[in-house]
């Protein structure tokens, strides 16, 4: 089993993020991993669990203390699988090395910083509390405090970003050695801070252009030993994220907080996004802030060869045949010319998206809608 | 009622010359509709007609009227259609009549419409009575009518009776006018059955009901009828009159009008201008004239999404029931797949039953940009008529294709002939004649090309003229032109329903403004899509579709699964209305982009 806990709290909020997140509520942590543990303790959760993701938000907000409360609330509901993965996600600015180092003494075993880019410029316009100078102390700090395994996150199409300065992101990230790089192309959802800095002219690189940016790292990193496994997501061998990996080869997860969305058995959760309700209800002992959608066998059959497509393992031609047969989709005729177009590779009764394919990824996938 | 006191008459005008409000008037002066309960201008039955202030179905309705000599008259209004295309149906109106009201606009004046249908009337020697409507506007300018009439339609200005049929002034007079000046009818009961079909309709419960004149004879319920041109036979259950509601009667005898039901499912055996008489003591002629109404535009009908394909074969079939002009047959286009080949009067026809399709019977429909017939003479010597480009055969098997020619008549302000003239010979037009009907207005006659005129011809000359300009049309048969077969292919394929054809002279330019619109409509797809214009196999224009380059390269973890699977049954559901040729995928307004290039 696989859990998700989601930790809205931060010191500010980034212009392009439209995930649950709060400032300037960190004086609510405590009563929030008060019924984080409640809903957890209250929950059919059933481990052992082999993964375990903290995702914000700000995790690294949470004072060690608190994050220890929520881990053992995790390990007597469900049990720990010994090579458990516990991922945290960090804001570079928020953490030291004493921090560092009593998250990774509770078990914390991934780390993940929200590096974004290299130039302050451009980290400032996004909103984001940090310069470089802070990634590579973070980082150290990590590497000291014995974590062995660290992604950094960087983002492109950001406004005023050119080519050369992404290029330098990218090197200034390799010449830190991690083990994991999430990729991220800059979108703007409505109803955040960019969507009306768009609105009232804020410019965007073309198409184009954030196209050449995402070909220039899928280089890079390549060169560099990184695989891609995933549309965003690349890792030296065997440092992809297993909570991630197993996600979208269609294990069940757990998701707990306000914003978070689980999936098991074929029922989605979800919770709301009202931080003080969701305090209210949970310290209660009710759950009615979440909302369940069932997903059709037909569903998440299509999930399954969804998210499937978006990583390296591909999916199974007899699988894609039972989907398509099932409802009525023709994919072969496309699927051949997506193959010959160097879109897909087909190797083992295996599809496969290609690197250029991932450019296009939701134009191959549409061949797939019923 | 004897045949003195009947009078059969009807209303001819230009288009929004106030036709139907006059009709309303009369009815309400008389006394036939209560004057607040009726809807305005009742005769124009269906919406759209109303909506478009034409009327496209001649009714005829009776009335009675107490003339100032103290006799109470019979009177039967005919209406008629107003338009171009459905010249027929008014000739065949007017035969059932003795006199026109000549509707003329105190503030428009004589317009193309006004000319061709009194000329129409004075062919068949009704006799006109000039009414010069809307005298109550500040733009009325009555002595300017007057002028116009006597020019160019040699009747004398002081037979015109002022009106406002709006502000109901007048209407007594045309009423008195019409009795006085209008012969009666004439005819002999005695004589075998002799009627004059001049409209029909559809009626789910009657089937095809037939408007009638009846010229000799009398037709009761149980009358077993010949139609002398289809030489069909049906039994009377039903013969009545509107008044302006339906009212059954017992008979209708020479000189009177109005309706009769036979049970008669197919309304093709039913013609407008055919002949009845009782098959048990039949005519010995039937009314000259008659003749069947051949469609001049065709174009493709097909439904956006296949599934529709038998609701739009259902929905053509029930309008052919009260629409005989329409024709109509199976298609099957590459591009489009299973669609209808339609055939039209002419460009408002055809405009109208793609909007009654589309609004009465919820189809959403992709039309093929509009075609003449050509006559296409083959090497071998045979002959073709070919209404659909993707028809016509092999370059090398044509000797050469001749193309219906049209006689148009337009009336402008003088400031616009010049520009009228450059329209008409940048459409291939020969100059016929130019004449003024006043100080101000012009008649300009015109020899053109129908293919040129079913493509911008109307807009262009609205537009050049500011709205001043009038047009009316007749065919006057075929001529040989260099017309050759224009094809679009998209990713090397000849998209079928894009095939066009065009004068040689103008196939290049054509050529080239069809690529380039279809380069902005066509969306970037997955792959390079080129686009050429081609004759036979020489390219004369090319433009490419750049492949796109990225689409959402976005994150997806646990939270974003459903949102991302939403969003892609979104997007494909975006692409519903697209086709699909070979690998790549049309927006619909592709197919019109035909329509939309200038020369």
């Amino acid at each position: 089993m696989n859990a998700y806990l989601h930790i809205p709290f931060c010191t500010s909020i980034c212009s392009y993020c439209d995930f649950t997140s709060f400032a300037g509520q960190e004086s609510k942590i405590t009563a929030y991993v008060e019924a984080l543990c409640i809903e957890i303790s209250n929950s059919s959760l059933a481990g052992p669990l082999r993964t375990v993701y903290f995702g914000g938000g700000t995790p690294s907000l949470l004072p060690p203390d608190q994050l220890g409360k929520i881990l053992r609330s995790l390990q007597s509901k469900a049990g720990f699988d010994p090579e458990i993965e516990i991922s945290m996600e960090a804001n570079p600015e928020t953490v030291d090395l004493e921090r560092l180092k009593s998250y990774r003494s509770l078990g914390v075993n991934r780390l993940s910083f929200g590096a974004q880019a290299f130039q302050k410029e451009i980290l400032r316009k996004m909103g984001r509390g940090h310069e470089w100078d802070r990634v590579e102390k973070a980082y150290s700090d990590a590497r000291q405090a014995g974590f062995e395994n660290i992604n950094l996150d960087l983002m492109f199409g950001l406004a005023e970003q050119t080519l050369e300065m992404f290029e330098i992101s990218i090197q200034k990230t390799l010449s830190l050695k991690p083990d994991h790089l999430s990729l991220y192309a800059l979108q703007v959802e409505e109803g955040t801070p960019l969507a009306k800095q768009v609105k009232e002219g804020l410019v965007l690189p073309t198409e184009d252009e954030v196209a050449d940016e995402y070909a220039l790292a899928q280089a890079a990193l390549s060169q560099n030993g990184f695989e891609q496994y995933e549309v965003s997501n690349f890792a030296v061998p065997g440092k992809s994220c297993r909570h991630n990996w197993n996600i979208w080869r269609g294990e069940d997860y757990w998701g707990f907080g306000v914003g978070a969305v689980g999936t098991v058995q074929g029922v989605r959760h979800s919770h709301g996004e009202d931080l003080t309700e969701y305090i209210r209800q949970f310290k209660k002992g009710q759950g009615d802030t979440i909302q369940l959608e069932n997903l059709s066998p037909s569903i998440q059959a299509f999930e399954k060869l969804m998210l499937g497509l978006r990583t390296h393992q591909g999916v199974s031609k007899k699988e894609l045949e039972q989907y398509a047969t099932t409802n009525q989709v023709s994919f072969q005729a496309k699927f051949d010319l997506f193959e010959k177009k160097g879109f897909l590779s087909f190797a083992s009764n295996h599809y496969k998206v290609t690197p250029k394919g991932y450019f296009v990824l939701n134009g191959l996938l549409e061949a797939l809608v019923a | 009622m004897s045949l003195e006191h009947i009078r059969n008459f009807c209303i001819i005008a230009h288009i929004d010359h106030g036709k139907s409000t006059l009709a309303d008037r009369l009815l309400e002066f008389t006394g036939a509709i209560p004057p607040r309960e009726m809807r305005a201008q009742l005769m124009d039955q269906m919406d759209l007609e109303r909506e478009r202030g034409i009327t496209i179905k001649a009714k005829a309705v009776r009335f009675f009227y107490k003339a100032k000599d103290g006799k109470k008259y019979e009177m039967n209004l005919i209406d008629t259609p107003g338009h171009v295309d459905f010249n027929y149906e008014v000739s065949r109106s007017l035969k059932a009549c003795e006199g026109a009201l000549l509707l003329i606009d105190a503030s428009q004046g004589v317009e193309a419409q006004t000319l061709a249908n009194a000329f129409l009337a004075m062919d068949q020697k009704l006799s006109i009575i000039p009414v010069i409507n809307k005298i109550d506007l500040p733009a009325a300018d009555v002595n300017r009518c007057k002028i116009q009439m006597e020019e160019s339609l040699a009747i004398p200005g002081e037979e015109a009776v002022l009106a406002s049929a709006k502000e109901g002034i007048g209407i007594e007079e045309i009423l008195e006018a019409i009795v006085t000046r209008v012969p009666h009818p004439t005819g002999e009961v005695e004589e075998p059955l002799k009627a004059l079909i001049f409209d029909s309709m559809f009626d789910i419960y009657r089937g095809v009901m037939i408007f009638i004149r009846v010229i000799n004879g009398s037709i009761q319920k149980n009358t077993k009828m010949k139609f002398m041109a289809t030489n069909k036979i049906f039994e009377v259950e039903e013969i009545g009159v509107f008044k302006p509601k339906m009212e059954k009667s017992d008979k209708l005898s020479a000189g009177e009008v109005g309706y009769v039901a036979a049970n008669i499912k197919d309304v093709a055996d039913a013609k407008v201008g055919d002949t009845i008489t009782d098959q048990s003591r039949p005519t010995a002629e039937a009314m000259p004239g008659f003749k069947d109404v051949l469609p001049m535009v065709f174009c493709g009908l097909y439904p956006v999404s296949t599934d529709d394909y038998d609701q739009l074969k259902e929905a053509l079939a029930k309008l052919k029931l009260s629409d005989a002009a329409l024709s109509y047959e199976p298609e099957t286009s590459m591009a489009l797949s299973f669609g209808f080949r339609c055939g039209f009067l002419g460009l408002l026809h055809m405009e109208i039953v793609q909007e009654r399709l589309e609004r009465e019977y919820n189809l959403n429909l992709i039309a093929t940009a509009p075609s003449v017939i050509y006559k296409v003479k083959k090497t071998s010597g045979e002959e073709m008529m070919i209404d659909n480009p993707s028809k016509l055969p092999n370059p090398t098997l044509v000797e050469e294709i001749e193309e219906p020619y049209i006689d148009a008549k337009i009336i402008v302000p003088g400031d616009f002939i010049g520009s009228v003239m450059t329209l008409c010979q940048g459409k291939r037009g020969i100059h016929k004649d130019t004449h003024f009907l006043d100080t101000s207005r012009a008649v300009v006659t015109y020899e053109l090309p129908l293919a040129e005129i079913v493509m911008d011809f109307f807009d262009k000359l609205k537009s050049l003229t500011k709205g001043y300009a009038s047009l009316d049309y007749e065919p006057i048969g075929y001529k040989v032109g260099d017309i050759v077969k224009v094809d679009i292919l998209l990713n090397n394929e000849v998209v079928d329903a894009l095939s066009f054809m065009v004068h040689k002279d103008k196939s290049a330019n054509r050529g080239h403004q069809i690529a380039e619109k279809l380069k902005e409509i066509i969306p970037q797809q997955l792959f390079e899509v080129p686009i050429q214009a081609a004759i036979g196999g020489k390219i004369i224009a090319r433009e490419t579709v750049r492949a796109r380059r990225k689409d959402v390269i976005a994150k997806c973890y646990g939270g974003d699964i459903s949102r991302k699977r939403k969003l892609l049954d979104k997007q494909k559901e975006g692409k519903k209305r697209m086709k699909n040729i070979g690998s790549v995928e049309i927006p619909q307004e592709a197919f019109m982009v035909v329509l939309k290039v200038e020369d």
